[in-house]
């Protein structure tokens, strides 16, 4: 090939790629697939070091002054914002040395207009007083490297004014700073988690005699003949009916650190009269355990409360307050239980005072209710309750849940009543 | 209906992670199906356990039937098991043309109780029940050729099923 012919293909491939870039199709940028993340793709800094994403986008916009902020757009393209759009190859080329890139695809380059460096916002960002952003009200503090503004959370529009000023006295202009409406953030919990102060609707776990492990859900704190305590099932013990100062944990047991109360009422099943030959009945499977373990640790209780999640998710959003006891409980009645399997589930009582087999176990339940809304195991010993006034929380008591049927679309559940008279008298608010 | 360990189980369950997320990480790195055990959810069905029903292939119609169902560690890892429910095994009986005949539970509540069992390499569970060769209703079955099912319900979504087992009854 001679040397002019290899130089018109060189100048011919150039061409080329300088076309595919401009419109966006550069080939080594397509991705088979286009990712579906809006926002910015947090990768990982090439050199290890210390720097934060902010960090590096500032740095960024020091080599190539006017560039504003980068993010993968919902088609997969990354967008520059720019305030010299003449200069966006060079601040493509800048973001692929300053970040490690190897995982990040994207399907073309484009340009938006912006108004400033990512530097000068950072550079505002620092300057703020931060005793005005540690306030109450201010929920988060962002560069936008999307909208190429300096943004701020606030749930309490009443500092709105401060926070202005505050951003003002180091000059940041007022089109770049933009205010939106947020939610305070809190920690995720979950019913499965450990959680303190306990409170109904949480995972327990416990240890037969022969030491094998189970999980179970804590019904409800109440206080027994002075007791502080909660309610949980009876076949959440070491033995169903009897005393066996059973242990338990919330949520997992880690030695004693995470242990929470000692079993000391589980009335015993009864035979003959109304029991079928050959079983042992109750007309409750509730058994009491009291808070803390009388060689502790310490325990935090909140007392009259039920922990509050979502239908069908663990996810603590807050708590239920519990009025009274609801007694009786009628066919028909819209109820809920909240248990550290299947969370928060809702139905109505199909059934009232019904006599019920129970599998694998000689017992037999006298005078039951049962519900057609989902469970599963480890929701034993659920708190079922009917909420009384669904704006602040409020709830009654129906009983305590214990079995479900094999599909599983439906619980049984033992009534207020019948727990209350077993137990003796308990106190729940 | 009992539980036999087939040997000693694990020591004291290491419960520093939930269950579920250790157990979703085990089944997914097993990435393996054994023959005669399924461990399914809705998506999957993959798993290092191996389950075998045992069931005598006759029987007499006056007769009655122990339903055997071993769960197996095959892996070279102890396994944290979640049994779900009281009993967390199941046993059923079919004709063959799929009709539901019997269900060891039918008719009764479960209790909702969540079991934390470890199993350690070549470790093993046996669940057992005993059938009457009566319906749900309790009416004798007619002789013929049934199928046994039998599964464990582990900690949701996973169930472990064994093959189904022919059965004659004479």
């Amino acid at each position: 090939m001679n040397r002019s012919l290899l130089s018109a293909l060189c100048a011919v491939l150039v061409a080329v790629m300088a076309v595919g870039y401009l419109s966006g199709c550069a080939d080594d940028h397509r991705s088979d697939g286009i990712t579906d993340v809006p926002e910015v793709l947090k990768s990982a800094p090439a050199s290890g070091s210390a720097m934060t994403f902010d960090d590096m986008l500032a740095a960024v916009a020091k080599q190539v002054p006017g560039f504003g902020g980068a993010y993968l757009t919902e088609d997969g393209a990354l967008e520059l914002v720019m305030v010299d759009a003449s200069k966006a190859p060079a601040a493509e080329s800048a973001i692929r040395s300053t970040f490690d890139m190897q995982n990040v695809e994207y399907s073309a380059v484009r340009v938006r207009q912006g108004n400033y460096g990512f530097d000068q916002l950072k550079g505002w960002s620092d300057a703020v007083d931060r005793n005005i952003l540690g306030r109450d009200g201010v929920v988060f503090t962002d560069i936008d490297e999307r909208d190429n503004t300096l943004r701020v959370g606030i749930s309490d529009p009443s500092i709105r004014k401060d926070v202005e000023a505050a951003y003002r006295a180091v000059g940041v202009p007022a089109n770049a700073l933009a205010f939106e409406a947020a939610e305070p953030v809190r920690q995720v919990a979950t019913l499965q988690n450990t959680v303190r102060p306990i409170a109904g609707g949480l995972q327990i776990h416990w240890f037969n005699p022969a030491g094998q492990g189970f999980l179970c859900t804590l019904g409800f704190l109440a206080r027994r003949q002075g007791v502080l305590g909660f309610v949980t099932n009876s076949h959440c013990s070491g033995l169903q009916g009897g005393v066996q100062n059973t242990q338990y944990h919330q949520s997992i047991a880690a030695g004693i650190a995470n242990r929470i109360g000692l079993e000391t009422a589980d009335p015993n099943y009864f035979v003959g009269g109304i029991c079928p030959a050959g079983k042992r009945c109750r007309y409750s499977d509730a058994a009491f355990a009291r808070v803390p373990h009388p060689a502790g640790p310490g325990v935090a209780t909140a007392f009259g409360r039920i922990e509050r999640t979502a239908v069908n998710s663990l996810i603590i959003l807050g708590t239920h307050t519990i009025l009274g006891k609801q007694i009786p409980t009628f066919l028909g009645e819209l109820v809920q239980k909240t248990g550290r399997t299947t969370g928060t589930s809702v139905g109505r009582v199909n059934r009232t005072c019904v006599n019920t087999a129970v599998a694998g176990v000689n017992v037999y339940m006298l005078c039951q209710a049962t519900v057609v809304a989902n469970v599963n195991s480890g929701d034993s010993g659920s708190p079922v309750y009917r909420v009384v006034n669904p704006g602040v929380f409020s709830v009654a008591l129906n009983g305590i849940l214990w079995g479900g049927s094999s599909n599983p679309t439906t619980f049984w559940f033992s009534t207020m009543d019948r727990v209350d008279q077993e137990l003796t008298n308990l106190t729940i608010n | 209906m009992q539980i036999q360990p087939g040997s000693r189980s694990g020591s004291s369950p290491l419960w520093q992670l939930n269950l579920t997320a250790l157990f979703v990480i085990i089944i997914a790195m097993s990435n393996l199906t054994f023959e005669g055990c399924m461990v399914t959810d809705k998506k999957a069905s993959t798993g290092p356990l191996g389950c075998t029903l045992s069931v005598p292939r006759n029987v007499k119609a006056d007769g009655a039937l122990t339903i055997r169902l071993t769960l197996v560690n095959e892996s070279t890892s102890a396994l944290d098991l979640g049994l779900q429910g009281n009993p967390p095994f199941r046993f059923s009986v079919a004709k063959e043309s799929g009709e539901s005949v019997w269900e060891s539970t039918y008719g009764e509540a479960i209790q909702q109780i969540l079991e934390l069992r470890t199993l350690a390499p070549s470790d093993s569970l046996m669940f057992t029940s005993t059938w009457n060769l009566t319906d749900n209703q309790g009416r004798r079955v007619p002789s013929g050729s049934y199928m046994v099912h039998g599964w464990v319900e582990l900690d949701p979504p996973f169930t472990a099923r064994a093959d189904p087992a022919r059965l004659t009854i004479e």
